[in-house]
């Protein structure tokens, strides 16, 4: 007996569950035959869905998925990914590079896509907290300890601007779909009353997708899956326009615009 | 229901106008601004760096903001050749090798593969947490620290494949020399000496932290360095595969590939 059994397992061998061509027989996805159930018959967001989750879901959830990726990748080339596609176009560097390098700088802790980790955590702990026999005021008070006294509550206040446009957009999207409010987006609601009273702050968009998503039975980690790409189409946006502009001509520098605050000139030897 | 509050106001907050810098200092010749005539790094001439300092030593400027001492440039170039291949086997290698002979763009071949070395399995991913608590267990005796390795409970203090990692033992035997009078590796190695027989031991990563840590290194420049250090492995194996034809990569054949029922189908 050895220890290394685990692996043998997988020694020269590739065992997936979620699926791949069987030259001659067809495509298999996350157990669908790909050209006969997928192609054609379900949406491109429904298979990215799939694949990231392994549950195909209503057309009308992908539709909705597909929105909330639209108001979350806008072509501003401030926002700090988009500043690398603008950046990388400048730098005449292909368009997939400038495009994955972007969503790369969205994998961060605050903004882009993992905050969504920390926003559906943050409102199904919530919900339990407060299921369990807590008050809402007493749950912030008690969040806002943790965070030194701020109101920092996850899915809640956003950088720059207060208020976000993004949710009554979505609201309405939830509403010509068709979806009733669930048990977390109405306890978000109820949250962002509290907070508005007590702090002058509200919810952001991450909290309502967090809320809503956790209602239709995802959890935290595959939210993070299914938007893993979510910033791309404004990256490339923004790629595209300094791309077509002069070499180095986004937010070109000159030596005097730096401000140095280093060591006094000195030598090696 | 609906949200009641979704006006939308700058909250005002002032961004800096000017980027600010202690690394580089950049003069330009008088015809042109966006041009440079001479750079200082930290201080020094670039072109002085260029005649009278080794690589290393440079990277190590940038990053510590003084040149190493003697011993701190012996240590820090004995750690990056400790470090400088995870080998043609690790799953960083192979995303390099696939991107070779994919014949992906090659200014595409090192941020594949640093990607994939940045990952937590015998990578840079969970050097940061590593260094952090390294430098707040290596206050007490490293026998304090040998349950909570043995139970894994340590971050980069595992098992490979099953085992005890035999190169990384190797490897700290052989930076003992040079790293021996720091605390930070010193707590490290006795620790290892404590829990190697019970079958669970340190990690290329483990070490990287333990010395990035005593050269006074933050953590979270530590998963760079690490990727730095890994860069030329990892870019070589793709580079190598890069002019072979698509056939000399491994593509299992349909008999060795199992689509195993989704749990929830």
């Amino acid at each position: 007996m050895n220890n290394y059994q685990d692996w043998e397992h997988y020694h020269g061998c590739i065992v997936s569950a979620r699926g791949g061509w069987k030259i001659g027989e067809g495509v298999q996805c996350c157990g669908y035959d790909m050209m006969e159930d997928l192609v054609g018959k379900k949406t491109y967001m429904q298979v990215v869905i799939l694949n990231a989750t392994g549950r195909l879901p209503s057309k009308e959830l992908a539709d909705w998925i597909e929105a909330i990726h639209i108001c979350l990748s806008w072509p501003d080339p401030r926002i700090w990914c988009n500043r690398i596609g603008a950046l990388a176009g400048s730098a005449r560097t292909t368009a997939v590079a400038a495009s994955t390098l972007g969503v790369l700088a969205a994998d961060s802790k605050s903004y882009g896509i993992k905050p969504l980790i920390s926003g559906v955590g943050f409102i199904q702990y919530a919900y339990k907290e407060i299921t369990k026999g807590i008050s809402i005021d007493d749950f912030i008070t008690n969040e806002v300890k943790k965070n030194g006294g701020k109101p920092y509550l996850m899915g809640y206040i956003r950088p720059i601007a207060k208020g976000d446009e993004r949710i009554p957009a979505m609201e309405k999207v939830t509403k010509d779909l068709n979806f009733t409010i669930g048990k977390h987006l109405s306890l978000a609601y109820k949250i962002e009353e509290h907070l508005n009273k007590r702090f002058d702050e509200t919810m952001n968009v991450n909290g309502y997708v967090s809320a809503f998503l956790s209602d239709q039975g995802y959890s935290a980690e595959e939210v993070y899956r299914i938007f893993s790409s979510l910033v791309i189409s404004g990256v490339t946006a923004c790629y595209t326009d300094t791309r077509e502009r002069i070499k180095g001509g986004f937010s070109p520098l000159k030596t005097s615009d730096v401000t140095y605050t280093g060591k006094a000139l000195r030598t090696v030897k | 229901m609906k949200s009641s509050f979704s006006d939308v106001k700058s909250r005002g907050e002032q961004f800096s106008v000017k980027i600010e810098t202690k690394i580089t200092l950049e003069q330009s010749p008088e015809h042109n601004p966006y041009l440079v005539e001479k750079q200082f790094i930290h201080g020094y001439d670039h072109l002085d760096l260029l005649e009278n300092c080794n690589f290393a030593d440079v990277i190590y400027l940038l990053l510590r903001g003084e040149l190493p001492s003697k011993e701190q440039s012996i240590l820090f170039n004995k750690l990056a050749i400790a470090l400088i291949n995870p080998g043609v086997r690790h799953p960083a290698a192979q995303a390099s090798i696939i991107a070779g002979v994919g014949k992906s763009d090659t200014v595409n071949i090192l941020p594949i593969s640093l990607g994939v070395y940045g990952g937590t399995f015998d990578g840079a991913g969970e050097i940061e947490a590593t260094i952090r608590l390294f430098r707040k267990y290596a206050k007490k005796p490293a026998i304090e620290a040998k349950e909570e390795a043995l139970q894994e409970k340590i971050p980069s203090i595992t098992q490979h494949y099953g085992d005890a990692d035999t190169y990384a033992n190797t490897l700290i035997e052989n930076l003992l020399p040079y790293a021996k009078d720091g605390k930070i590796f010193s707590w490290l190695y006795q620790l290892q000496s404590l829990i190697y027989n019970e079958n669970i031991g340190i990690t290329k990563t483990s070490i990287c932290a333990a010395i990035l840590a005593d050269l006074g290194f933050q953590p979270r420049q530590g998963a760079s360095v690490m990727q730095l250090f890994a860069a030329p492995g990892l870019l070589a194996h793709g580079l190598e595969y890069s002019n072979k034809p698509l056939t000399s990569m491994v593509f299992e054949p349909d008999e060795a590939y199992t689509i195993e029922k989704l749990k929830n189908e």
